[in-house]
C-alpha cells in the first residue's frame, strides 16, 4: 500500500464536510419533482409558499445565516436530469446542476447513478478546463471506466496546458494520450475511490476536488470541496500513490 | 383605524412603488408574519432567480434596505407592523381596494409583459410616504 503518511481519501472526504446547508424553495407548491435530486445531498429542504407561477419559482441555498445563491425553477429540469456532456459544452457549463453542485460544496452526497456522478465531477473538470493549466488528477477505480471518458480527457489534454494524471486498476489498456499520465493501480490503493482533484495551478481560490467512495457496489458517498488544504492533501496523496505505482 | 379615502390609497400606492416592498407584501399576505432574515432571502432570491428580469443581488444590501427603508415605509403606510428590535414583521391587512391593487401588481410582477409598475405606482402615490431613513 502506498501513501500511508498523509490523511486517506476517506479522512479527507470527512474533513471536506462543512456546516449544514439549507435549501428553501419559493413557489406556489412544493417542488416534489426535484426532491429526489436535492435529497441526494445532506441538506435540509424547506418550502415557503408564494403566489407566483410555478415556473417563476426559485430556490435559495444558505449555510446557517449566510446566503449563498439562488436557482430559478425554470432550470429545475436540469437538477432532475443533469447534463453530463463535456466540460466545455455550454449546456454542461451553464447548467443549473453545476451551479447547485458548487452551492452545495462541503455537503455530503449519496449517489447510485453513474451519470449523475459524472455530471457532479464536471464542476471540477470545468474549472480545470477554464484555468487551462495546473494539475488535474482523476481516479477511475478501473481503467475500463476511463474508456468512456477518453474523448473528454483527450481534448482536455490537447486543448490546455493541464498536466493530467489518471489512476485505475489495469483492467483495460488505454492508448497513449499526449498530456495524460496513466498509473496502473495494481495494488488497488484507490479502488474504492472516485477522486477528481484540480490543484488550481497553485491558486487557492481555483482549487477544487470531488472525493467519492464506493460504499457498496454502484453506490457512492462523496463531497465536492473548495477547501484548499483538503485539495492540497488529496493531491499529495495521489502524488504518493503515483510515485509508488510508476 | 384609518379611513380608506383617496389619501390612504395614494399612500398605499406610494408604499408599493418599490418592488422589494411588493415582494414582502406578497409573502406577508400569504404567511401573516416573517423575520427580516426570511424576507431578505425571499427578496434576494427573487431578484437573482425569481419572476421578471434577474440580476446579481447582494443579500446584505437587501437586508439593510429592508430594515432601514422598505419595512419602515410599509409600517408608515399601515400595511405592516415592523418591530426592528425583534426583527419581526407582521401583516396589518389591506383595504379592499388595496387587495385589488396588490393582485394587479402581482400579475404585472410575474408576467412577461414588462409593465413599468414602479413608474405607474410612484406617479399615482405621490403623497405622504415616509421612506424612513
Amino acid at each position: 500500500m502506498a501513501a500511508e503518511d498523509g490523511p486517506s481519501p476517506r479522512e479527507l472526504r470527512e474533513r471536506a464536510r462543512g456546516p449544514a446547508k439549507t435549501i428553501t424553495t419559493f413557489g406556489p407548491e412544493a417542488y416534489d419533482d426535484i426532491e429526489a435530486a436535492l435529497d441526494r445531498f445532506d441538506v435540509d429542504v424547506v418550502h415557503e409558499s408564494l403566489p407566483i407561477p410555478e415556473s417563476s419559482g426559485y430556490l435559495v441555498v444558505k449555510r446557517g445565516e449566510e446566503y449563498l445563491g439562488a436557482i430559478s425553477a425554470a432550470a429545475f429540469g436540469e437538477l432532475r436530469d443533469p447534463p453530463a456532456g463535456a466540460p466545455w459544452d455550454a449546456s454542461t457549463r451553464e447548467s443549473a446542476y453545476r451551479e447547485l453542485v458548487a452551492l452545495l460544496s462541503g455537503s455530503s452526497f449519496e449517489m447510485d447513478d453513474r451519470r449523475r456522478l459524472v455530471a457532479t465531477a464536471r464542476e471540477v473538470e470545468d474549472r480545470a478546463w477554464r484555468t487551462g493549466r495546473g494539475s488535474l488528477a482523476v481516479t477511475f477505480q478501473s481503467l475500463s471506466a476511463f474508456e468512456g471518458q477518453l474523448p473528454v480527457y483527450d481534448r482536455l489534454a490537447a486543448g490546455t496546458d493541464l498536466s493530467i494524471t489518471v489512476f485505475g486498476k489495469p483492467d483495460w489498456e488505454p492508448p497513449a494520450v499526449d498530456g495524460v499520465d496513466i498509473h496502473r493501480d495494481e495494488a488497488g490503493a484507490l479502488a474504492d475511490f472516485w477522486v477528481v482533484a484540480f490543484d488550481g495551478a497553485g491558486e487557492d481560490e481555483d482549487k477544487c476536488a470531488l472525493i467519492a467512495e464506493e460504499v457498496e457496489p454502484g453506490s457512492y458517498v462523496g463531497v465536492v470541496t473548495y477547501d484548499p488544504s483538503v485539495v492540497d492533501d488529496v493531491t499529495a496523496h495521489l502524488r504518493d500513490v503515483a510515485a509508488s505505482t510508476g | 383605524m384609518p379611513t380608506h379615502d383617496g389619501g390612504e390609497t395614494s399612500r398605499l400606492l406610494g408604499a408599493l412603488s418599490e418592488r422589494d416592498r411588493r415582494i414582502v407584501v406578497y409573502y406577508l399576505r400569504e404567511h401573516g408574519s416573517a423575520s427580516v432574515g426570511t424576507l431578505a432571502d425571499l427578496v434576494t432570491g427573487w431578484g437573482e432567480a425569481g419572476p421578471g428580469p434577474n440580476e446579481s443581488v447582494d443579500h446584505e444590501d437587501v437586508r439593510v434596505g429592508l430594515h432601514h427603508v422598505h419595512l419602515p415605509a410599509l409600517d408608515a403606510a399601515g400595511v405592516a407592523e415592523y418591530d426592528p428590535s425583534a426583527g419581526q414583521v407582521t401583516f396589518a391587512g389591506l383595504p379592499a381596494a388595496g387587495e385589488r391593487i396588490l393582485d394587479a401588481a402581482l400579475n404585472a410582477d410575474t408576467s412577461e409583459t414588462g409593465v413599468d409598475l414602479e413608474r405607474l405606482l410612484a406617479a399615482t402615490g405621490d403623497v405622504g410616504v415616509d421612506d424612513g431613513g
